[in-house]
């Protein structure tokens, strides 16, 4: 069984996949959640499940960008599990989760935005198997993407989407994606896993970034 | 043989512990951040956090390493729950949480400042009680009357910045390095008391008050020239102990104690030493200072606590609080 959590972003994510399966799913609001809500909400799937602790076999762990103290909640969380049930864990970025979800459902390639300081912005750029990084404003966001593409998937902050597709003169599709995806994350856990590393998976630390 | 894992990421250090049930300490592990913070000349929250991420895992197993017992021998893991800065508490907790599930043993929040009183006790010290409590630290400052191990009364704590504060802030001033109280203590024995820096809420209580201070002596070094350091270290100390023995004094004489006990990282000042030894001298109590090592933060003081929460079935969930109060648990 491989356990996937994401605490980076508005949502406290769980999601269970056992033999390939999606099987448990959980999403709860960060702000009930508190500084605990993680351990809490794996708790309680391995409650629903009747599973043990030691059924988990790997661990799936959302590193951001997002809310620095709510990435870092995640994060230490299944760092501690990892070690305690010497079970390998692997990072996995809230723009992958995001352009993961984009691209399976579009078939091109993904910007997920999140705001930051100071009006800019920091995205992903995912094309179906590779992730890369950029911080800076909307002008110049849009300027690559103008030059860089010919078609494009909007995902992230909604804001940031809408006033990013007004600059944008080529393809592009607004998607609804605004968050991570709990299916998305318990469904590509085995495949996420397949790249493991062993203790340290360090949260992107983005001081830029907070994602309320 | 049973004992506990003691963690501790309050602050700045990030501590891990084996201690039993007498005080015996069997592992300590302590990853300082004075590298990162002297840049800064204090502790900086974002980078406090980030470090503690990184190194909390390696400080764990290190522990567990030197301790060289089983996982059976471990009855319970002991995190601090505040106060401290909370990007720094949570990873302390989420880490221990999760090693309790992982290991499917109970987690329990400490007070951190309960740790600080109970370090006293480690490796078999004793402190006779009723015991007065003086903690001053970079992180607080307060005096508090123990009747018995369990019970605390809080007497009177600092109305704004804590001694170590102070300390490192008046050493900046002067262009010394992080942390600065060593330092300033040194410096201060080759000079002369000859500037009159003010006593604040000398005459009042049991409270404390130190930005006055630490504000005049940054008027005094910009209205003069060509400043010597050595006298206004000497100056600035011997306005910190006054303030610090004349409290003692005045709360030993209220509160009737048969020791004092002196703990925080300005407990290492050889000034306050002196001071605190002719106070129990007079008086005919015991002195207890503790090892610097358990005076300053550690999670062995956190491990020893611990215990006090199991005597008491005080399974406390741990949620980090950064304003948690010292007459909780
Ligand atoms: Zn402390």
């Amino acid at each position: 069984m491989i356990l996937g959590i994401s605490t980076s972003l508005s949502q406290f994510t769980v999601a269970i996949n056992r033999e390939g399966e999606l099987v448990y799913h959980k999403q709860s609001d960060r702000a009930l959640s508190g500084h605990t809500g993680i351990y809490e909400l794996v708790k309680e799937a391995l409650e629903a499940l009747d599973m043990a602790t030691t059924d988990i076999k790997g661990i799936v762990v959302d590193t951001g960008p997002g809310g620095t103290s709510s990435v870092r909640t995640g994060v230490s969380f299944a760092n501690g599990l990892s070690y305690s049930l010497d079970v390998p864990v692997v990072g996995i970025s809230s723009a992958e989760l995001m352009g993961i979800e984009a691209h399976q459902k579009y078939q091109i390639p993904v910007i997920s935005l999140f705001k930051s300081i100071k009006g800019n912005y920091y995205c992903g750029f995912y094309d179906g198997e590779k992730l890369t990084f950029q911080f800076t404003n909307l002008d110049n966001i849009s300027a690559y993407i103008n030059k860089e593409f010919t078609d494009i998937v909007l995902a992230g902050h909604a804001d940031g989407i809408t006033k990013l597709a007004n600059l944008l003169t080529i393809n592009k599709v607004i998607s609804k994606i605004h968050k991570v995806s709990a299916l998305t994350l318990g469904e590509n856990a085995p495949a996420l896993l397949a790249n493991s590393n062993k203790y340290p998976i360090l949260p992107i630390p983005l001081t830029e970034t907070d994602i309320t | 043989m049973s004992y506990i894992l003691g963690i501790e990421t309050s602050c700045d250090d990030t501590a891990a512990a084996i201690v039993n049930r007498e005080g015996d300490v069997l592992s300590s592990v302590i990853i300082n951040q004075n590298k990162i913070h002297s840049d800064f000349g204090g502790v900086y929250p974002e980078f406090a956090s980030r470090a503690h991420i990184q190194n909390i895992i390696p400080t764990i197993n290190q522990t567990l390493k030197d301790a060289a017992i089983s996982m059976s021998e471990i009855t319970a893991i002991g995190v601090t729950r505040g106060p401290g800065l909370i990007g720094s508490l949570l990873i302390g907790v989420n880490t221990a949480l999760a090693l309790g599930m992982g290991w499917n043993k109970p987690v329990i929040g400490i007070n951190h400042l309960r740790g600080h009183l109970r370090s006293a006790e480690l490796e078999r010290n004793e402190i006779i009680y009723p015991a007065m409590m003086l903690l001053v630290s970079g992180g607080h400052t307060f005096l508090a009357y123990m009747p018995s191990k369990f019970e605390i009364q809080l007497l009177g704590e600092t109305r704004d910045d804590s001694v170590g504060e102070a300390y490192d802030k008046v050493g900046r001033m002067l262009g010394l390095d992080f942390p600065a109280g060593p330092i300033v203590d040194r410096l201060a024995k080759s000079g002369t008391a000859n500037v009159a820096f003010p006593r604040p809420l000398i005459n009042q209580a049991l409270e404390f008050s130190f930005s006055g201070l630490k504000s005049a002596v940054a008027r005094y070094l910009a209205s003069i020239e060509s400043p010597n350091v050595e006298d206004i270290c000497a100056s600035f100390v011997d306005a910190v102990m006054e303030i610090l023995i004349v409290k003692c004094k005045r709360a030993l004489k209220k509160y009737p104690c048969k020791s004092l006990v002196i703990v925080g990282g300005v407990a290492a000042s050889p000034q306050l030493r002196e001071g605190a030894k002719a106070i129990c001298d007079e008086r005919g109590i015991k002195l207890c200072l503790p090892p610097l090592k358990w005076s300053t933060d550690n999670a062995a003081m956190i491990g020893l606590a611990t215990w006090d929460y199991l005597d008491k079935e005080m399974y406390i969930t741990p949620t980090p609080i950064s304003r948690l109060p010292l007459t909780e648990f």
